[in-house]
């Protein structure tokens, strides 16, 4: 393995790393801030 | 000729990465320019792609110029100051920081493809520049252009993000001349009337009762009329214009307009609203039993009476349904039964059909629950055909002749001290005392005050609040939650007026 696949393939695991974090962080934040399955006022008006 | 041939596969390689992160560009600009995002993206590929044919063609130093200052709005405009100021800091170090400390808020992010977009972005930026950066180093030859290696990017961008975790921390700024301004967000005309008018007053209340405090609290009324649209302006004013510290509002369609402003602005905002994903446990928080809890308390009440069959007579109306959803799967849960369910629209004024056939149901209680003038007429045929078993939440507290609902029991807010209705009644003749609101705005006001005379931001206070002793009872807040949840109480109307039967 030469020192440029080696260094594209770290390049390539950094990118998929982040990619795939920002996925996951992304979608677990906004299931817990928007975790209301009801959108409509419950109370009277509310 | 081999450094043209260089120079030419330099150029190739940088326009790849540019065409490569217009198109993240433009996918990430959907959701902010919608159609108009392709407008965009074809500025980004078709300008720099002739720039360098021209430069290709002529050696123009123009046309290098040109291409680089495109390079330039591409890895500063949109991967540094979007990308990643906007999506990777907040997505990586945000959601990491406010997992450390409250001191930091959960970051409020925008859908999925959006932030990995905005993540992509940052990326391929940073490929546009390292191309960008060998494009004229075989250009000038490398004597030239060899003063910035990567320990200066690494350095750069350490320093954005020491900026980012230093400005992203709130943190408590004393009050100016010590006056602490609040704004008051709620309707007060048209249909929101009594619960606005109630909730203006319960501050208020609030604001009197204060002795002894470090700062003066002056209330900022909001002015935002019956349209939640068009209240935005107003809130914003306020905001900006009367730079209020925190809000304190009611009325979720309100509190929906509120939210985002408060957020951008760092305040907090404190909603007396039960649609819970207002409450992002960041700067905003919703403070109301949920319908859940009203379900819990009222099948409680039903088995402690010995009910165990409920004829449901409910008008259509989404507030109604919140309710009726909750108690459903309470009274499956319990093991009663529901004899009969009849729904009805807004505009049916003759309910005789309908109580018959409930009737003949042989219900132990009727759960009844409309909005006026409905819920008034409805209890007047109820009366007519003698049926006094009646139970609902909340409805009988909102009826503009609760004697029509002579001994029904119904669940509403907690009490902890009656004597606060009483005071309330007394100090303010004309107003109608909504008990679904008015101690939940007592309490949200006080929370704020609690935090200014503790000197602690008010945001970073309310999150680390767990339980509160307030006017409503216990409230309670999980970890990192934007909702307080309070347990409902037992009210019956006796003698036209209602009373409070049990505390939780």
């Amino acid at each position: 393995m030469t020192k440029v696949t080696r260094t594209s393939m770290l390049v390539a695991l950094v990118i998929g790393i982040m990619l795939g974090g920002a996925y996951l962080i992304t979608a677990r934040n906004n299931a817990v801030m928007n975790s209301a399955h009801q959108e409509t006022p419950s109370g009277f008006l509310h | 000729m081999t450094q043209n041939l260089d120079l030419h596969r330099a150029a190739r390689r940088s326009l790849a990465a540019v065409v490569l992160t217009a198109v993240l560009i433009t996918i990430n600009h959907l959701s902010v320019l919608g159609p108009k995002a392709f407008g965009l993206g074809a500025v980004l590929i078709v300008a720099p792609a002739l720039l360098l044919w021209w430069f290709k063609r002529t050696s123009s130093n123009v046309a290098f110029g040109g291409y680089l200052v495109m390079n330039l709005w591409v890895v500063i405009g949109f991967g540094l100051l979007k990308g990643l100021w906007k999506s990777t800091l907040p997505v990586f170090a945000g959601t990491l920081l406010s997992a450390l400390s409250t001191a930091y808020p959960r970051p409020t992010l925008a859908p999925v493809w959006v932030e990995v977009s905005g993540v992509a972005m940052f990326i391929g930026s940073a490929f546009v520049a390292a191309f960008a950066y060998q494009l004229v180093r075989t250009r000038w030859g490398t004597a030239r252009a060899s003063v910035l290696p990567a320990p200066v990017g690494v350095l750069a961008l350490g320093v954005i993000v020491a900026t980012y975790v230093v400005t992203s921390r709130d943190r408590w700024v004393a009050p100016s001349n010590g006056i602490v301004k609040i704004g008051v967000i709620v309707p007060t005309g048209g249909p929101y009337a009594v619960l606005g008018n109630s909730f203006l007053k319960a501050v208020q209340m609030a604001q009197s009762d204060l002795r002894g405090t470090k700062y003066q609290y002056q209330l900022v009324l909001v002015d935002v009329g019956q349209d939640p649209y068009q209240a935005r302006a107003a809130i914003q004013r306020a905001i900006r214009d009367e730079r209020v510290s925190a809000i304190v509002g009611g009325i979720s369609r309100f509190g929906q307009v509120t939210r985002p402003l408060a957020t951008q602005a760092r305040i907090l905002h404190t909603c007396v609203c039960s649609v819970t994903s207002i409450g992002d446990g960041a700067y905003n928080f919703t403070n109301i039993p949920s319908p859940e809890a009203e379900g819990v308390r009222w099948v409680q009440e039903a088995q402690r009476r010995g009910i165990r069959n409920i004829a449901l007579l409910t008008q259509d109306y989404p507030s109604i349904h919140g309710h009726l959803e909750a108690l459903k799967v309470e009274i499956r849960r319990a093991g009663l039964a529901i004899t009969d369910a009849q729904e009805f629209a807004d505009s049916v004024t003759d309910f005789r059909k309908m109580i018959a056939r409930a009737q003949a149901s042989h219900p132990d209680v009727y759960y009844v629950e409309a909005l006026n003038p409905q819920l008034d007429v409805l209890g007047q045929q109820l009366a007519d055909a003698k049926i006094r078993n009646i139970a609902s939440v909340v409805a009988p507290s909102v009826s503009q002749r609760p004697e029509l609902f002579e001994a029904t029991w119904y669940t509403d807010s907690n009490l902890r001290d009656f004597a606060f209705k009483t005071r309330f009644e007394k100090l303010y003749p004309g107003t109608r005392f909504a008990t679904h609101m008015m101690p939940y705005a007592y309490d949200d006001f006080n929370m704020i005050v609690q935090a200014f005379e503790r000197a602690e931001n008010p945001a970073v206070y309310v999150r680390n609040i767990r339980t509160y002793e307030g006017n409503a009872g216990t409230l309670t807040k999980g970890q990192g939650s934007g909702n307080f949840q309070s347990t409902p109480a037992v009210w019956q109307i006796e003698h036209g007026k209602p009373v409070l039967l049990s505390h939780p």
